[in-house]
């Protein structure tokens, strides 16, 4: 057996015996729990409290008048990408450690400045970024023109998927604070495209002098909070960057617990255990609006999509009338009813919604369980034996329903979706697992949450979902469902060079439509972002994207 | 399956120990291996007689019915969906409300009971099955197939049930089925070792020294003498064990390992009215209240008929 | 004593052999190719090629025999390397390490607390029986060895924490963190033991010694602290080594609904997704610890009672 087993083995064994043997003789010891503190620090204390006993305060906690600054506790679903950016960097990016050049606005979700101060595209291909003056990173390095130069090629190196979204052929530095870049062919969205937390800037000397697994030793990375603890899918904890460029934050720090049952994340809020919770249930929001002392906030614009992939792969659903029957079958506007109510979220006609792109007179195949059974007889289906499932060569008509749980809204939808289906014949089977499970071949519909407003563009939020790469050829990745992209890809290619905010829209809609009328994939609601917030917490702005869930204003009344 | 379900496993073989260690507990009171009709009815009367296992009795009864019935009673159909009337209240028509997708809570809570018994027997059948031909085997045969065999169960006790369970229904798929086989698979490894020293003990009987001596085959002693001597053990051991596998395959329906939706499993019921824990706690609440009655009724009358089978559990410390 | 010791240590060895077998078996139970598994999970949506999937069964050694892969599985396992997760791609065996200390933490103090409640409550249990504390004890541990503890879960969630705010809902580091998540796992062990000592106590009150010494005019509390008490509790010691197991398996629950970062919440995560490699070494690393706690506790058990020799099982 393993060394390390034998020795924790060792050290646990007798360790607990001992204990029992203790109680068991001496039977009557202090309460059991006080003699197992856990070990580990004091920084990952949730501490205890009332929400009756709370004050509200509107006015932002001063640095300077309060000794003592606050540290907020957030509830995120997941902690599990590494924070170094271009390992994905969604983590740091949504916690306030990590900044692009660009970020998505709040209004309009398009890119606006951030640690850049404007962009001009010189011709098709290159393009002049001006920095912020007074970026520095967090081990006190001055953010200036080499320094943003040596992160894009860092993450150029090392992050094949964002060199290939960049196209990014070389970065000059022009002076101390602007680079020029220039891409391999016109890259008309190229603020966009560094709005993608993997695109962050980073100390890149500093990155790679750390070593792989010592990034928070680095201090590489520039936003108000700085990373000092990071066990993934558990606990990431954070210090106050004081010296931030946007001014000083209210609070000590951010602990950021993962707790990716929804339910559970509401619970924690109530009971005080966090200060924030992030993506909450139309029913969590209803439990805790109703608790003295919390509320719930949304911008109230749906940036992600809740949808399922379609299997291609299969057989049972590489029959274009089988497949256009189950879209048919399935109630998609009822079931966005169900799993977005109004406050939460709306029905997705479109993978895309209204406020990325709206594509009028561009429809997708809606519900009509009549039309389903047409189609399902058409593609020589009948229930041969009678037991209400159709059948056709003696197998009969069954589909798998994936997803996984900790998008609350998932399990919900299959489940509907199955009894639906099950309406015009056709057996399904939810199988709730993992989200890495629609890696596997094992499903017919998968259901999936994602962003619809990445890089604030609507062509590259509708192609990414059928890999489609940067060059618009189809071999890229997350083409979960194996759907023949050749038609897409066409449509994509036209966007190539335009800039034309307008005019990609139009491509877009093009796309949608294709996407639509093959049922590629079956959007069901567009969902806002919903956080449960302590009253206490001051200067919280929901954010619409689910890209930055704090900022430097954040405080915690005390 | 909860820390609950692995007391099952242990309770059972430190019992036996108890009672005499694996040598005999059933050949030393081989009361139910002669019983007569008025003996019987006798027995029956005191069964009743203790309030608990007549409680038990009712509660088992009540299920095994509604069970076995609930195709055929005047239910809604426990998986058919209706949006609109989604999260109502109880009502006459709904007597316990319906669901987040509008199914009848009742229908659904009685058609569990069937899911349940269905999965808590056919585990409990398979795991005796296993268990009766490991342990008669290893116990009447002795030699090297008892040493292999003893080794086999030793090292798979080692082996939480729920654990083992988890692998193998993890790696096997989600499943109600996969569910029951990866428990019965590691189910019957503490009752093989209980009905082992049951064997061994009653095949050094006199009367089965002499019926060997007399020339029977031992397929007829393993049926006329051997079999009578196991069969009350291990309808104690059953009836104590229902209410084990019961929470035990809940809890794994809980964790998503088994039933998945639209079945109407109490674990699984459980685990997607999570969301309503605060807005609708009755829907949460129900399933884990079935759970409780089913397990609690189990465990009574098995208490009940282990006090009956076995005097010395009866009247203990008299 | 001693010529027992020797057996148990003598078949060590082969049953850690063996326990390391059924949980290599595991994997290769499993269908599906661990091979195209990693593939798929590494090049997300996109269709593993015949090539590459030979090529990664090279790389995971899975072109070797069975035989030959269980000895290098054995090997890599006997000098602390567990394979990686298929999943992550970090090593298992850091993992579990890591996870180790929650659950314990969390299993010593549900068990602690099931010993603290049911060893006093079992034995005026059975001194007072037929009365009233008798009859509440064994209503208790009726309803306590059926209440699903995810259940109990969900109700001490919403009363300690939600509604009185007493304690935190979940998370794990700070001392209030663990009372809630280990009252949900102590319930059913405590219920069980509670019925085990009563009955064993029961069975003792009954002796012919204690009834010698109630003759000699001891009191009743002399002699159950004296002489009943601690042979009562040695069936307690020794279902207490054995339910270390099953309390680690019970842990799985618990510790998925108060997001405690122990094993339990590791193992569900990775059979759900057939991360057969952390499945494997988990399946192996429980065993392992069961079958020492099981022979701690008997060692345990033998010392305390110089009655248990050690006797063949044939006899």
């Amino acid at each position: 057996m393993p060394k390390l087993m034998i020795q924790s083995i060792r050290s646990v064994i007798p360790a607990t015996f001992a204990l029992l043997l203790a109680l068991a003789v001496a039977c009557g010891t202090p309460d059991a729990t006080t003699e197992n503190t856990p070990t580990s620090t004091a920084a990952t204390m949730v501490p205890q409290q009332s929400p009756q006993a709370t004050e509200t305060s509107e006015q932002p906690a001063d640095p300077a008048n309060v000794g003592e600054r606050p540290i907020l506790n957030a509830g995120v679903i997941w902690l599990d990408s590494p924070l170094d950016p271009v390992e994905s960097g969604w983590v740091a990016n949504q916690s306030g450690m990590s900044e692009n050049l660009f970020r998505l606005s709040a209004t309009n979700l398009s890119p606006e400045p951030w640690l850049a101060m404007a962009a001009v595209q010189t011709d098709p291909s290159t393009w002049e970024i001006t920095l912020r003056p007074d970026v520095r990173f967090h081990n006190g390095n001055a953010m200036d023109a080499q320094a943003v130069k040596a992160s894009l090629e860092r993450t150029i190196r090392l992050s094949p998927a964002s060199a290939e979204n960049l196209g990014i052929d070389t970065v000059s530095v022009k002076d101390g604070q602007t680079i020029t870049v220039t891409t391999t062919d016109p890259r008309p969205t190229l603020p966009g495209l560094l709005t993608s937390p993997a695109t962050a800037i980073t100390d890149a000397a500093a990155a790679d002098a750390a070593g792989e697994g010592n990034f928070i030793d680095a201090g590489a990375l520039t936003g108000p909070y700085i990373p000092t603890e990071y066990v993934q899918k558990e606990r990431l904890s954070s210090v106050a960057n004081d010296d931030y460029w946007g001014g000083t934050p209210p609070l000590a720090g951010i602990e950021h617990l993962a707790i990716p049952d929804t339910n559970s994340r509401e619970l924690a809020l109530q009971a005080g255990d966090i200060d924030v919770a992030i993506n909450i249930s139309p029913n969590g929001a209803q439990a805790i609006n109703s608790q003295p002392g919390m509320h719930s906030l949304t911008a109230g614009i749906g940036t992600s999509v809740v949808m399922w992939w379609v299997n291609f792969e299969r057989g049972t659903l590489s029959d274009p009338l089988v497949l256009r029957a189950v879209a048919h079958a399935i109630d998609r506007k009822s079931i966005a009813d169900l799993v977005a109510p109004e406050g939460t979220g709306s029905f997705a006609e479109l993978l895309l919604p209204e406020a990325v792109v709206s594509c009028p007179g561009v429809t997708a195949p809606g519900y009509d369980p009549d039309q389903a059974r047409n189609l399902l007889a058409q593609a020589g289906y009948a229930d041969s034996n009678g037991d209400g499932v159709l059948d056709k060569d003696g197998q009969p008509l069954e589909i798998v329903i994936g997803g996984y749980p900790e998008r609350f809204r998932l399990p919900i939808m299959a489940e509907a979706a199955q009894a639906m289906l099950v309406d015009v014949g056709i057996q399904a089977e939810v199988r709730i697992t993992e989200w890495s499970v629609v890696n596997e071949p094992e499903w017919d519909l998968f259901g999936w949450f994602n962003s619809v407003v990445e890089t604030g563009d609507p062509v590259v939020n509708v192609s990414k979902y059928a890999g489609i790469r940067a060059d618009a050829s189809g071999s890229g990745a997350n083409n979960y469902g194996h759907y023949d992209n050749a038609r897409l890809a066409d449509i994509v290619a036209r966007a190539g060079t335009v800039s034309d905010i307008e005019q990609r829209k139009g491509i877009a809609c093009d796309a949608l439509a294709v996407v639509a009328e093959e049922s590629a994939f079956l959007p069901v609601a567009h969902v806002y972002m919903v956080y449960g917030v302590s009253e206490r917490v001051t200067g919280f702005e929901p954010h619409p994207a689910s890209l930055y869930f704090f900022d430097h204003r954040i405080g915690l009344a005390q | 399956m909860t820390s609950d379900t692995e007391h099952a496993r242990q309770t059972a073989p430190t019992e036996a120990r108890r009672n005499g260690g694996p040598s005999n507990v059933g050949a030393r009171n081989p009361a139910w291996a002669t019983t007569g009709g008025p003996r019987r009815r006798r027995q029956w009367n005191a069964l009743l007689r203790e309030p608990g296992t007549a409680l038990g009795l009712l509660l088992v009864m009540s299920l095994l019915l509604a069970g076995l019935l609930a195709p055929w009673l005047p239910l809604d159909d426990p998986t058919e969906i209706n949006l609109p009337e989604r999260l109502l209240s109880p009502s006459p028509e709904h007597l316990l409300g319906t669901d987040h997708l509008g199914r009848d809570t009742f229908s659904r809570i009685i058609h569990g009971a069937r899911m349940t018994l269905l999965a808590a027997a056919a585990t409990l059948i398979l795991s005796m099955t296993i268990a009766l031909t490991v342990g008669i085997l290893s116990g009447y045969h002795g030699g090297w197939p008892d040493t292999a065999m003893t080794g086999v169960v030793d090292l798979l006790l080692a082996f939480p049930p729920l654990i083992l369970a988890l692998a193998l229904a993890g790696a096997l798929g989600p499943g109600l089925f996969n569910v029951m086989l990866a428990a019965s698979a590691v189910w019957w490894v503490g009752h093989a070792r209980i009905i082992r020293g049951i064997t061994l003990g009653a095949r050094r009987m006199e009367y089965v020294t002499a019926a060997r001596a007399s020339g029977a085959g031992n397929l007829r002693i393993i049926l006329r003498h051997i079999a009578p001597n196991i069969l009350g053990p291990i309808i104690v051991i059953a009836s104590l064990d229902v209410g084990w596998i019961i929470l035990g395959i809940a809890g794994l329906n809980f964790l998503g390992l088994g039933a998945q939706p639209p079945t109407p499993e109490w674990g699984a019921m459980l685990n997607s009215a999570r969301p309503h824990l605060q807005t609708a706690p009755r829907l949460p609440l129900l399933p884990g209240a079935a759970i409780f009655v089913a397990v609690l009724g189990f465990n009574l009358l098995g208490d009940g008929l282990r006090d009956l089978l076995d005097p010395r559990i009866r009247r203990p410390g008299s | 004593m001693g010529a027992y010791l020797v057996r148990r240590f003598a078949t060590l060895p082969l049953m850690l052999l063996g326990i390391s077998a059924v949980s290599f078996a595991l994997l290769n139970l499993a269908p599906g190719d661990p091979a195209e598994i990693v593939l798929r999970q590494r090049n997300p949506g996109q269709m593993p090629s015949p090539a590459a999937v030979s090529a990664m069964r090279t790389e995971l050694g899975l072109d070797a025999s069975l035989p030959a892969q269980y000895v290098r599985w054995m090997s890599g396992a006997l000098s602390g390397d567990m394979g990686r997760s298929y999943v992550t791609e970090r090593p298992v065996a850091a993992q579990l390490a890591r996870r180790t200390v929650p659950t314990v933490l969390l299993t010593a103090a549900a068990l602690s607390l099931a010993l603290l409640v049911a060893v006093p409550v079992g034995i005026l249990s059975a001194q007072r029986r037929g009365g009233a504390v008798d009859a509440i004890a064994r209503l208790a541990a009726l309803v306590g060895a059926a209440v699903p503890s995810y259940a109990l879960a969900f109700g001490l969630i919403i009363l300690f924490a939600v509604e009185l705010s007493w304690l935190p809902a979940l998370g794990y580091g700070s001392v209030s963190q663990i009372v809630l998540p280990a009252i949900a796992l102590s319930l059913a062990p405590m219920a069980q033991l509670m019925r085990l000592l009563r009955a064993s106590m029961l069975e003792i009150l009954g002796q012919d010694y204690i009834r010698t010494a109630q003759a000699k005019g001891l009191s009743q509390q002399a002699v159950v602290v004296r002489h009943a008490l601690r042979n009562a509790l040695l069936p307690a010691i020794g279902a207490t080594g054995v339910n270390l197991g099953y309390l680690l398996s019970g842990a799985v629950i618990v510790e998925t609904i108060f997001t405690w970062p122990g094993l339990g919440q590791l193992i569900v995560g990775a059979a759900l997704t057939r991360d057969y490699p952390v499945v494997q070494g988990f399946v192996a690393y429980i065993a392992v610890v069961v079958l020492l706690a099981n022979l701690a506790a008997d060692i345990a058990l033998r010392m305390a009672d110089p009655r248990l020799r050690y006797e063949r099982e044939e006899v």
